[in-house]
């Protein structure tokens, strides 16, 4: 069911019935029915800085205030958006105005949701914060009652582009009478988030864990199914690994434990390894290649070092298999805008060597043919392992490296800020729509010095640029199809960035838990249908 | 006492210095490494606009040069002002009042604990000496010494809360545990239990054999064979004259680790999920939270100060020929 050729319009009928098959098609929905009550402890890594901030902020913020602030639309498979404060949507025929028709319900706080609130939210937040080229391009929103909001992009937004913005985990709704005209980075309630979700903030006790209960006012009859969620931060993946066999920590989200170690924990009967609810929002491991140094520039050496990488080795060894080789910067699993019609790489290291013979970098007296400074960012472990695989295969086709490790900020700056590197290892999120997060690694107006995970590389070729434009505010699905394949092929012809690992996502879960994973970007979805057993 | 109590207070006096120039230290260090807390933020929040980087560190204060950042900080500090924590939208003084009390706990039964296993085993191996116990009591002082105490702790963990199911994982209390007062006491107890014992193992080791060591060598003294020629008992001279004279090296050092102990409990904080400062410092040197790392190492070295002062006071008390200048 494919949301664009359904109509312009999507009811909340339609929605309900799309709903109910994916609902179908989770896990443990052939048990007894859902049951009411109990409280489900998750286990999350990093305590988050803050648990609500108006540019995103990270995952560690986002999972948690995802259960208590919600979206105008809800995603929930690549092809499927479901009302969420939204009731239903009308999208004018030029694309530019999209008119949703807004739930009656209240803010935690007693205070009504209106109109109001989306326009505030909209306009004077996303438009202005947002990374996101698409709701920056919001002109106004019209707010004719308190249950409409009219919104006007001052360009034609695709309708998946628009709606999976909106569904987009950092596009939550926010009450203006908390925020309007304060300054939003110290808003006491980014600490304490208002929200109309279905679950409302109870404490967060710092270094320990944020509690939440079920909002009783909340829109949906029947929802949330749990009494408690509760997310507890445990920093050590042995720790987590205990406190979830240990039965204190039932669901532990986003790969929580090395690859080994899920093996092991999925061997117990009351576990279960899930992969799926990451279609969405699935991380890859990449390596940008800065062509700022005149060797790198060339295309014969990027592609030379491409073929001397063996992606396969990386997802066994490393990942312990646990993922696969990306062809590209859209992974195989987001089916929806994938494209195989691309240049590919496969693992040779001898014409790797001639390619370098032939662009005129031949070994050298001292046995190198030039050297290169290798940066691996220290977020996953698997980066530093992957850098000193690198070095490896490099230095096998003669290219000396220096590698380098500095830690969170220092990489960031280094990488980011001071462009001090040839090659790197780092990571990005495969977002819903490539226009949200992952072309602007790749186009001119994706190199803003600082602005981190990003174009870094100084990749600039204007057919790239023109393809990503087009696909910015093409409305035609088959087309725009074609024109990020297109783009898909640009950037695989050229490899600034080499995508390596599409990494495999892996939920931890206790058997007692039912009705997870089930939405495209789980970890951010509100989990107002998740059970437990008693 | 009089001499004492002004002692004491030109003790305080000179610490006002050399805690000013730890803050200086520490502050230029901080600052020569790499990346600030605006290259974090930006790369958390994706935010890709230059000119608001420039605004944010214009507003947080970091455009301007380090000395007068520096100064800035001193003269906030000088009217008890800790600055303000960007990163968690509140006052540093707040944040670290928060998860203060969770290390303070976690460091003074660790430290007692450490004293009295690591006194005694070291008593009765100096006492002992070159029996089966004293062998065994190093061996094991040795395995304490030299496993790393994150393994320690893990280890328990696997043993005590994953097999036997006796002790609650991790955490400093239930989550939603709803107990009366002794309850909850009891609750942090049974989960202080082996976050204490990894973290406090570490150190009693040492204790054991420092303090075998001192017994060992005081026992050899000629007022120890004047006290047996008066006919006092074994027990008598080893409690009465050898420990107490003994205990001298175990103070120092005791002193002088509760600066590290406070290093020692990141590692168990992590491991524990311990709400404490360890974990919270920890984060905030990773994403250059320097307002918040300054305020916390304000509160290591006046720490240290006071305790070494406390440790002179005690060194008094152990051997009244000591005088405190």
């Amino acid at each position: 069911m494919n949301v664009t050729t359904v109509t312009k319009r999507c009811t909340a009928v339609l929605a309900a019935s799309v709903f109910a098959m994916a609902l179908g098609a989770a896990p443990g929905a052939q048990a007894a029915g859902p049951k009411k009550g109990g409280t489900l402890v998750a286990v999350w890594q990093l305590e988050p800085h803050t648990l609500y901030s108006a540019r995103g902020g990270g995952s560690s913020p986002l999972i948690v205030n995802t259960k208590i602030l919600e979206k105008l639309v809800r995603q929930v498979a690549i092809d499927k958006f479901e009302p969420e404060l939204a009731s239903s949507w009308d999208i004018s025929s030029d694309y530019k105005t999209y008119t949703f028709k807004l739930r009656k319900t209240n803010w935690h706080d007693g205070k009504p949701f209106t109109s109001a609130d989306v326009q505030f939210t909209l306009k004077d937040v996303l438009a202005k914060l947002s990374s996101n080229g698409l709701l920056r391009a919001i002109e106004k929103v019209e707010t004719p009652d308190a249950q409409t909001a009219i919104v006007h992009f001052s360009r034609p937004a695709p309708e998946y582009l628009a709606l999976a913005s909106l569904a987009a985990s950092q596009s939550s709704i926010i009450p203006k009478h908390i925020y309007a005209g304060t300054k939003y980075s110290k808003n006491p309630a980014n600490n304490a988030p208002i929200g109309t979700g279905p679950f409302k903030l109870k404490e967060w006790a710092r270094g320990s864990h944020v509690e939440m209960v079920r909002n009783e006012g909340y829109w949906q009859k029947g929802r949330p199914h749990l009494d408690r969620l509760v997310i507890r931060y445990i920093r050590d993946p042995g720790a987590r690994a205990a406190a979830m066999e240990g039965g204190e920590v039932l669901l532990a989200v986003s790969n929580p434990f090395p690859g080994p170690e899920i093996d092991r924990l999925a061997a117990r009967p009351d576990l279960v390894a899930d992969k799926k609810g990451y279609d969405t929002s699935k991380w890859q491991m990449l390596m940008e290649m800065n062509v700022r140094n005149p060797i790198l520039a060339k295309k014969q050496v990027r592609q030379a070092i491409a073929y001397a990488i063996d992606q396969n080795f990386i997802v066994d060894t490393i990942f312990y298999g646990l993922g696969n080789a990306s062809t590209g910067p859209i992974p195989v699993s987001q089916t929806r805008f994938y494209s195989p019609d691309t240049a590919s790489y496969p693992y040779d290291p001898k014409k790797a060597g001639e390619l370098l013979d032939k662009a005129g970098y031949p070994v050298k007296a001292d046995g190198k043919r030039f050297t290169l400074k290798l940066v691996a960012s220290p977020w996953f472990t698997e980066n530093k392992k992957t850098g000193q695989y690198l070095k490896q295969v490099l230095e096998d086709i003669k290219i000396g490296i220096n590698m380098e490790t500095p830690d969170r900020g220092g990489t960031i700056r280094q990488i980011y800020c001071n462009y001090d590197f040839d090659i790197t290892v780092s990571n990005s999120i495969a977002s819903a729509d490539p226009l949200i997060g992952t072309t602007h690694w790749f186009t001119s107006n994706g190199i803003r010095k600082c602005a981190a995970f990003r174009n870094a590389s100084d990749y600039s070729n204007p057919a790239l640029d023109k393809v990503v434009d087009q696909a910015a505010v093409e409305t035609d699905p088959a087309k725009r199809k074609a024109l990020l394949a297109e783009f898909q092929k640009i950037a695989m012809e050229n490899v600034p960035i080499m995508h390596l690992v599409d990494i495999g996502m892996t939920n931890v879960v206790n058997t007692k838990v039912h009705n997870y994973s089930f939405t495209s970007q789980w970890m951010y979805d509100s989990w107002k249908d998740v059970w437990l057993e008693k | 006492m009089n001499r004492t109590f002004l002692a004491v207070r030109r003790r305080l006096l000179q610490a006002v210095p050399v805690v000013f120039g730890i803050v200086a230290i520490i502050f230029l260090l901080l600052n020569l490494s790499p990346g600030d807390l605006v290259d974090v933020m930006a790369a958390e929040e994706q935010i890709s606009d230059p000119q608001v980087l420039e605004q944010i560190r214009a507003e947080y204060g970091l455009d301007k040069p380090i000395y007068v950042q520096l100064a800035n900080y001193v003269w906030n500090i000088v009217h008890l002002d800790l600055g303000y924590s960007f990163r968690h939208s509140q006052p540093v003084w707040d944040v670290i009042v928060e998860r203060l009390p969770a290390t303070l706990i976690l460091m003074s039964v660790s430290m007692a604990l450490a004293l009295f296993i690591g006194g005694l085993a070291g008593v009765v191996a100096s006492i002992k000496v070159n029996t089966l116990y004293d062998n065994l009591i190093s061996v094991v002082a040795i395995i304490f010494f030299a496993a790393p105490s994150f393994w320690i702790g893990l280890m328990m963990m696997v043993l005590f809360s994953v097999k036997l199911g006796l002790l609650p994982v991790s955490g400093m209390y239930t989550i939603g545990g709803d107990y009366s007062l002794a309850g909850e006491i009891w609750d942090v107890t049974r989960h202080l239990v082996m976050p204490s014992f990894a973290l406090g193992l570490f150190y009693a080791a040492i204790y054991a054999r420092v303090m075998r060591a001192s017994m060992l060598e005081v026992s050899g003294l000629d007022f120890i064979r004047t006290a047996r020629a008066k006919g006092l008992g074994e027990k008598r001279v080893a409690f009465k004259h050898i420990l107490r004279n003994a205990l001298l090296p175990v103070v120092t050092l005791f002193g002088l680790q509760l600066g590290t102990m406070l290093a020692g409990s990141v590692v168990i904080e992590s491991v524990f999920s311990w709400p404490g400062i360890g974990t919270l410092v920890f984060e905030a040197v990773l994403t250059r939270n320097f307002p918040l790392v300054m305020g916390v190492l304000l509160f290591g070295s006046i720490l240290v100060v006071i305790a070494n002062l406390a440790v002179d006071l005690v060194y008094m008390r152990l051997d009244p020929r000591i005088e405190l200048r």
